[in-house]
């Protein structure tokens, strides 16, 4: 569970209340979006390290997202419009792969006599993640005509909770490497929820399709470019990535 | 529906992009049968095994070997290549040596086999080797006779290098110059705390240092810790052993003593009032026609296969007397009816054990509690021969 609810609190009026303000003053050119909606992909190396030999399952889970969306349209551009806001999403999902030889070093035991194992692994491999985000989207947003609205830009995130665990069964490690000596792996539990880094940014692009009066369905892409672990953790030898589609519904305030 | 439809498209997406299968990194003999001398080295002998630089005894058990040219069964890793080829004759009078290169090419392991055709009896720890792999340079005792070196000893150490990093002192089991019988060095064994919760599979609240005749093999390690303990080599000699003789200096630590709570696996508990003690003792038991057969953590002290037991008496496990290095002699005492013992013809097993804590193989000890022991002699008596 990380701490920063404050500092996001404070932040999200902040960014809120300048619209709140201007939406009274001049409604014609603000909108206010409610979005409702899940996200659905993968926290994920790209491409696919070649020590992934198969996924065998994939659950995108529960992943709800709230957010309220404002778009201000620009009077000297016909059309065009900036659209920021206050997204509260979870980024997760469930999968099960089978990987070769895939290097890892891991924390082993607590406290003075800890130690670290690194080698490699060959066996099953089970992950559970779900992170929590508080996003700021800043995107560019283009009406080129009725019920269609698109928006490209970037998101910034702090993260709120993290999940980031999972067992590594049915197979064996090697110690060090591959002239290490081999240790039979039944069942193993990780947990890397706390090496998470605490922010996120990346890219976004999304379509609104207003089909029903207040009514619209949004997909979105988020494509996350921060490797959600740092540098120094080396528990996956991989950069992972945040690469979700949200799709919900907003409804115009 | 809408969505059930994306979760194709993602998973078609990933699965597209499951890339070629990486080359094969692994340069792994996987047996080593010589089944005129009785020598059968299996999967799990070799899984045990760490570092490129391999020194491999195999004890023929047949005394009278007089050609000793011979073909080896040899296995390697599916893709790995060896040379030179196992399909050869090979005199193996001198160590010899095969090369085994990766699939990939990336891993290259010499394993060189010597076959031993006398156990080494006189023990005097004169000789230590480093484990080659970074970070992790354990020590272990190695002997010597007539010029080839007899890799019989292990220790806890390879298991402890599971999670450890350090140098050969961190390690519970290593050499030492401060307290030695004869020559420069003698074995340290020393009970340290353990890591606790090894990734949710075992906890580890200590560990103790340990050395004896046989092999660990880490691969069941983790699941069966008391399996990995494989005691005993093969008994080369056609008389039965009658004494244990050597120097060992014992002090059990001084704090708690901590073993794992019975009721919950991931936790320890600590009595302050028990003191530790050490084991040391020597084991002779019949094993089967290809060796096969070893003892374990799980029976070394109470299997039916045992002949005869040398164990060092209790009150001297729970401290050496005097202040330095203490001299024991320990008779061999015989398990079973001396007329089903027939060291000609049927097929013996010896196992030499020291550990700092004689429940160490629970993970029960007091850290700081300290053995060494030196120039250690399996006596062998010719007029005890039955």
């Amino acid at each position: 569970m990380k701490t920063t609810y404050p500092i996001i609190l404070f932040i999200a009026c902040w960014m809120t209340i300048p619209y709140m303000k201007a939406q009274e003053q001049s409604s014609e050119k603000r909108e206010y979006h409610l979005l409702v909606g899940l996200n659905i992909g993968g926290t994920t190396p790209i491409p696919l390290p070649r020590e992934i030999r198969k996924i065998n399952s994939y659950q995108p889970g529960l992943q709800p997202v709230l957010a309220l969306r404002a778009t201000h349209w620009l009077g000297s551009y016909p059309g065009w419009g900036i659209t920021s806001g206050l997204y509260i999403d979870y980024k997760g999902f469930e999968e099960e792969s089978e990987v070769k030889y895939w290097y890892t070093n891991l924390q082993v035991g607590e406290g003075e006599a800890a130690g670290t194992y690194s080698g490699t692994f060959s066996g099953k491999n089970k992950s559970k993640v779900k992170n929590g985000y508080f996003t700021i989207p800043l995107m560019a947003s283009y009406r080129p005509f009725d019920g269609w609205t698109f928006h490209l830009g970037g998101y910034f995130s702090w993260m709120h909770t993290s999940k980031f665990e999972g067992t590594a069964s049915d197979g064996y490690i090697r110690n060090g490497g591959p002239n290490g000596s081999k240790t039979i792996i039944e069942s193993a539990t990780f947990d890397f929820s706390d090496k998470e880094k605490d922010i996120d940014a990346g890219l976004l692009a999304a379509a609104d399709w207003n089909f029903y009066r207040r009514l619209s369905l949004t997909c979105q892409l988020n494509y996350g470019l921060i490797p959600v672990f740092p540098s120094d953790f080396k528990g996956v030898s991989y950069s992972m990535y945040n690469i979700y589609f949200t799709i919900g519904f907003s409804y115009k305030l | 529906m809408k969505k059930i439809n994306f979760i194709f498209l993602i998973l078609l997406f990933l699965s597209s992009c499951i890339q070629e299968e990486p080359k094969n990194p692994e340069a792994d003999i996987l047996s080593f049968l010589v089944p005129e001398w009785n020598i059968n080295y299996g999967e799990n002998y070799f899984s045990g095994l760490t570092g490129n630089d391999l020194d491999i005894s195999v004890f023929a058990a047949q005394t009278s070997i007089t050609n000793t040219k011979i073909v080896p069964q040899i296995t390697i890793t599916p893709g790995a290549t060896i040379t030179p080829s196992p399909t050869v004759e090979q005199d193996f009078k001198e160590p010899i040596t095969y090369t085994v290169t990766s699939e990939n090419g990336k891993t290259i392991r010499r394993y060189t086999f010597s076959v031993i055709y006398r156990l080494q009896a006189e023990y005097d720890f004169e000789h230590w080797e480093t484990n080659q792999t970074a970070n992790k340079g354990y020590e272990t005792p190695v002997e010597y006779i007539d010029g080839t070196k007899q890799t019989i000893w292990d220790s806890g150490n390879p298991g402890v290098a599971i999670y450890m990093n350090g140098n050969a002192a961190d390690f519970p089991t290593h050499s030492t110059t401060v307290m030695t019988a004869e020559g420069q060095y003698a074995a340290e064994l020393i009970t340290k705390q353990g890591p606790g919760n090894i990734l949710g599979i075992q906890y580890i609240p200590i560990v103790s240092g340990s050395l004896f005749i046989g092999k660990l093999i880490p691969l069941n390690a983790l699941n069966n810790p008391l399996t990995a303990t494989q005691f005993g080599t093969t008994y080369t000699f056609s008389e039965m052993p009658e004494r244990l003789t050597g120097y060992y200096y014992y002090r059990p630590g001084t704090g708690d003593y901590i073993y794992v709570n019975p009721n919950d696996k991931f936790s320890s508990l600590s009595d302050p009032n028990k003191k530790d003690m050490c084991s040391l003792y020597a084991i002779l038991y019949e094993t089967d026609n290809d060796y096969k057969f070893t003892l374990d953590g799980t029976n070394i002290t109470s299997d039916p296969s045992i002949v005869s037991m040398a164990v060092l008496p209790d009150e001297l496990r729970k401290g050496s007397p005097g202040t330095g290095l203490y001299a024991f002699d320990i008779p061999f005492e015989l398990k079973v009816d001396p007329s089903t013992v027939d060291l000609e013809n049927k097929h013996y097993k010896i196992a030499i054990v020291f550990a700092a804590s004689y429940d160490g193989d629970k993970y029960a000890g007091t850290p700081g509690s300290r053995l060494v022991v030196d120039n250690v002699k399996l006596i062998i008596q010719p007029n005890l021969k039955k």
